[in-house]
């Protein structure tokens, strides 16, 4: 024991332990604190899910009636929500006993990191997690969601409200008068489905609630029902409200789902790109490569948001859109350091040895350069999903991305700034939120190295 | 050094060329009928036609590309619908506002983040070092458009010392002219803080480890034993080798500096490049978004032609590797 390496990492691992489980514990606690509070919309949910599915088995014929696009965003909420317990015990009870194994060969390195670098281990593990607590928020957005993003309240009363102020709420559900000669489990689901795509919200700030204006999520092809109307139940305005009296909470944790949704397709989209060209101009040289490597200048001398502008501009504002501009513009850089690591690595003994042996080039390719370089890839695909965030808040705020109804944190700040009498608080919530976003990312990415 | 300088001042037209062409094609090549977009729909379709052929859009593609590139080469970028004027005139218009925004801004930029980066060098290794970092990253990855935010409502909003909006109060004309420059000073102090905040950061961020990575280097070990005064190894051996490689850095922080433009411009109304090529997108005005996006690639280019070159000239190491 007298080698000073081994004795350190042990050191660092019982601690790890103690904050892995204070994790895990805070973790649990919220878990079960939004699992009460939001247990209406939830149990809907899960029933919606499942019942559903098990009639539309049962009954093919009503499949059509049960299994409605509208609700999918339910279900998807649902499911991540329940197994994300089992998830985080099984990723603690594997770090758990990891950590109370032998000292890995790996812990050298990590000290080695963090003596390099002021983000050490301990940063990165904290970066991970708030990076899939986001991933966490934008899927499980309707549930976590305290009212609907683009519901109002009336403009009298809940218009920029500061935050943490108290407000009243109904929802109501319409019914049907013909709920006759049905099960038990079809009225349930039934009752459910309808709850989770039909539901209109009210609320206000004031005690009044009866003639506020109220929005429903979906009310197409609705007639000849009744409204239920429920008791009122009090709203916390967590970060206040907006221009026309939304919730600034509800559009913040929906405004993830565009961030991180589009930063993972277009980052997707881009490594593919990316990693084939620079690969093909990389290994194959010559005519191919300088074509490539020409091209890539000459898309990389145009300032990177005019480009995307120009782009957008033909295109037209759409999601779709966004995405596809984005990943057009963003592939480049990893093209060029793939092509940069691959040409280090053709030099190689083991990949003339694969080329003597005669695989295919794709095939060594794919079996020696790639394992070889991804390292490199991810490290860049993650600090590109960085850039890729701020370019859509940024496009959102000028308009040009997400249009305004939808929530996305650019396009909020804009709207806060739209208006010189919004209080601070409209405007500055999407923009941390994005902000620890973009932190996060730059710290798992190691951008410091 | 007249090779290298050579070979610099032929990629020059070559990239500008590459980037013209480029965005000509997708401009051209992209769905979307630039006639009808000019038209509204209740026009007769025999009116697109002539309008079409007035623009010479009804001729083949490659004929059309190189009527485009005679007419650039003759100085002209096409005719802006919105301004009804030329479009090289436009942008000359709008350029010097976007070219004074960047030089304050680079000038703040490059004085504080030396400043920080030999902050943090000074007290490396202790906690200011590590706030330094901290806030560093934090202020280097905040978007553009949010520290405006922050910026106009702490300074515009709750304190109005600063003005948030334009170039010059209303009443600038009756200025005398040291008050004019004054009243100009004063609208652009918070564009500049918004645009240099995060830059600043960075350059603090790069210069820092380029400062710890030569401080490692043998000659100061032999500079410190032949006990050479500190600030005196910090300053005229460590610095000038970790400020030769800011120079490329400034260079590249341009193209990061047009993009912060764009939304900067946007946000405080400056009549500059940035908002212009929004206000030409908005009113689909195609000639003068692909003139602004050809300006800025060709500002990007010759500001990143002129730092290899001062590169070249102020680090003899790379004299050596191409000699």
């Amino acid at each position: 024991m007298s080698d000073p390496h081994l004795t350190i990492p042990m050191r660092g691992q019982q601690k790890r332990v103690r904050w892995t489980l204070v994790v895990f514990l805070c973790g649990a606690s919220m878990y079960a604190l939004l699992t009460v509070l939001r247990f209406e919309i939830l149990g809907a949910s899960v029933i919606s899910c499942t019942g559903s599915v098990a009639l539309a088995i049962d009954h093919p014929s009503q499949a059509a009636s049960l299994i409605m696009s509208d609700l999918f965003e339910y279900w998807i909420a649902a499911a991540a929500w329940c197994m994300m317990p089992v998830i985080a015990v099984h990723a603690f009870l594997r770090r758990f006993r990891s950590a109370s194994d032998e000292p890995r060969a790996s812990a050298h390195s990590e000290s080695d990191m963090s003596a390099r670098t002021h983000f050490g281990m301990n940063s990165r593990r904290a970066a991970r997690c708030i990076l899939i607590a986001f991933i966490g928020t934008a899927v499980c957005a309707p549930v976590l969601a305290p009212l609907p993003p683009l519901a109002q309240g009336d403009l009298d009363h809940t218009r920029f409200l500061s935050p943490a102020s108290r407000g009243f709420c109904r929802t109501d559900v319409p019914e049907f008068t013909d709920a006759v000669g049905l099960s038990r489990l079809e009225v349930a689901v039934h009752d459910a489905n309808r709850f989770l795509m039909h539901r209109s919200v009210i609320f206000s700030a004031s005690g009044s609630l009866a003639d506020s204006p109220g929005q429903t999520d979906t009310s197409a092809g609705l007639s000849g029902i009744t409204r239920s109307h429920r008791e009122p139940s009090t709203v916390v305005f967590l970060f206040g409200t907006d221009a026309v009296g939304r919730d600034i909470f509800s559009r913040v944790v929906y405004g993830a789902r565009y961030s991180i949704g589009i930063g993972f397709v277009v980052v997707f989209f881009s490594v593919c790109f990316g990693v084939v060209i620079g690969m093909a101009a990389g290994f194959r040289g010559g005519a191919l490569d300088s074509i490539v490597m020409r091209t890539v200048d000459v898309l990389m001398s145009i300032p990177s948001l005019f480009l995307v502008l120009t782009l957008m501009a033909v295109l037209g504002q759409s999601v779709a859109a966004m995405i596809i501009v984005l990943a057009t513009t963003e592939w480049m850089s990893i093209a060029r350091i793939v092509r940069g690591e691959v040409i280090h690595l053709r030099e190689r003994e083991f990949i003339s040895a694969s080329r003597l042996l005669g695989t295919s080039w794709i095939g060594t390719v794919r079996l020696h350069v790639l394992p070889n370089v991804r390292p490199v890839i991810i490290s860049a695909a993650v600090l590109q999903l960085g850039n890729i965030f701020l370019a859509e808040a940024s496009l959102s705020f000028l308009g040009l991305g997400i249009q305004a109804p939808n929530p996305s944190w650019g396009n909020m700040i804009a709207d806060s700034m739209a208006h010189m009498n919004a209080p601070l608080s409209a405007g500055i919530f999407p923009g941390i939120a994005l902000s620890v976003l973009i932190v996060a990312v730059h710290i798992i990415g190691g951008s410091d190295e | 050094m007249a090779q290298f300088f050579l070979k610099r001042l032929l990629a020059l037209p070559l990239l500008i060329f590459g980037t013209s062409t480029l965005i000509f094609f997708i401009i051209r090549l992209l769905p979307g009928d630039p006639v009808l977009l000019f038209l509204s729909p209740s026009f007769p379709p025999a009116l697109a036609d002539q309008l079409r052929h007035a623009f010479g859009l009804d001729k083949p593609l490659i004929v059309q590309y190189l009527l485009w590139i005679k007419e650039v080469f003759t100085g002209s970028l096409g005719y802006s619908f919105t301004f009804q004027r030329d479009v090289v005139s436009v942008i000359g218009d709008a350029l010097p506002s976007t070219i004074a925004l960047a030089c304050c801004t680079l000038v703040v930029e490059v004085a504080a983040g030396i400043a920080l980066a030999l902050a943090s060098v000074r007290f490396h290794h202790s906690t200011a070092d590590r706030v330094l970092s901290v806030a560093g990253l934090v202020t280097y990855t905040m978007p553009t458009f949010w520290i405006a935010f922050i910026f106009v409502q702490l300074f515009s909003v709750r304190f109005t010392v600063f003005p948030s909006s334009h170039m010059h109060s209303v009443s600038a004309d009756e200025l005398s002219t040291a008050g004019y420059v004054f009243d100009y000073a004063w609208h652009m102090i918070l564009p500049v803080a918004t645009l240099a905040v995060p830059g600043a950061a960075g350059m603090a961020r790069f210069l820092r480890s380029s400062i710890i990575t030569a401080s490692q280097q043998k000659y100061v070990t032999v500079a410190r034993s032949m006990g050479v005064d500190e600030n005196r190894i910090l300053y005229s051996y460590i610095l000038p080798n970790a400020l030769s490689s800011m120079v490329t850095l400034g260079g590249l922080s341009l193209g990061s500096l047009l993009t912060g433009a764009l939304l900067t411009e946007t946000i405080f109304a400056l009549p500059g490049m940035g908002r212009l090529i929004v206000t030409a997108i908005f009113s689909r005005d195609y000639p003068l978004v692909v003139g602004c996006v050809i300006a800025a690639s060709c500002l990007y280019i010759s500001v990143n032609f002129c730092t290899d070159i001062i590169h070249y000239l102020i680090d003899p190491r790379i004299k050596r590797t191409h000699e």
